[in-house]
């Protein structure tokens, strides 16, 4: 049987993301039997939620992309209809 | 157009306005989001998100197509944001990570110090910041690990070939980034 240190590094390590179903299972199975490594498991996603939350899609500020976009277009592709910098 | 396009390619090389637009508008967001995951500051996260589309931009006619055109613009991105954090530590063989992960367990493999319970949503306003002091000194690699896997959600086989790293060396900093950041966690957390 696998100990905590070998299930908690294939945890944080991304090694079940491509893993065999049976892997996945014995993973599933030690975290049914172990409190402290489930804790660790669900820790981890919890970061991974925080992250997320953090910087994902709807952190976005529109303004700022909108200024960023009309900054990139506009003065590479000399983008008029996105509005020229330098005219402002 | 989609940016599975088959002929995306090569309008890009051609420097088809219409093509590096829709990638521009395509990516925008992701890239500005990823260069603040990354931990540039507004300003500089700005800075860095104009210089990954001006070379875009730049360096279109000689796009080859052969990855797709997200993992090259964060290929660019990751170059720029190593530039950026300039200075900070590089990813060593070592990382005092490791000893600190090794030390919660016994010759067999069993906790001694088994995780501790804490309630992130009790700190909600402040998880900003702990995630911030925490990855602050992070090796640049680690941070953009980190950002592409959870934030982005890219495959490990893009991930890999962003970073220019392998697969296990993927797995390595992965385990350092998260384990990073669960004892910074439980340290906040337990502190109180």
């Amino acid at each position: 049987m696998e100990s905590c240190r070998e299930i908690t590094k294939k945890l944080a390590s991304d090694e079940l993301r491509e893993a065999s179903l049976w892997k996945r299972l014995t993973v599933r199975f030690h975290l049914l039997m172990c409190c402290h490594c489930r804790r660790y498991a669900a820790q981890l996603r919890t970061i991974g939620e925080t992250a997320r939350h953090l910087w994902g899609p709807h952190s976005e500020d529109s303004s700022t992309l909108e200024r960023l976009k009309r900054e990139i277009l506009g003065t590479t592709l000399g983008d008029h209809e996105g509005g020229n910098i330098d005219s402002k | 157009m989609s940016m599975d396009d088959p002929q995306l390619a090569e309008r890009i090389r051609a420097s088809d306005p219409e093509a590096l637009r829709t990638v521009v508008e395509t990516y925008l967001g992701q890239i500005h989001r990823s260069a603040l995951g990354a931990g540039l500051g507004p300003e500089r996260a700005r800075e860095v998100t104009q210089a990954t589309f001006a070379t875009f931009l730049e360096k279109a006619p000689s796009f080859e197509g052969r990855s797709h055109v997200r993992t090259w613009l964060f290929g660019i991105l990751y170059h720029k944001i190593k530039e950026a954090r300039r200075g900070l530590r590089q990813e060593h063989q070592m990382d005092e990570i490791d000893e600190v992960v090794e030390g919660r367990f016994d010759a067999k493999g069993s906790w001694v110090r088994p995780p501790q319970a804490v309630d992130l949503q009790l700190y909600a306003s402040e998880i900003r910041e702990f995630f911030e002091d925490c990855l602050e000194k992070v090796p640049t690699q680690q941070r953009m690990a980190f950002v592409l896997r959870e934030v982005d959600e890219l495959s490990s086989k893009e991930i890999c070939k962003i970073l220019n790293i392998s697969i296990t060396n993927l797995g390595v900093l992965m385990y350092r980034v998260r384990n990073r950041l669960r004892e910074c966690l439980e340290a906040k957390g337990v502190e109180r």
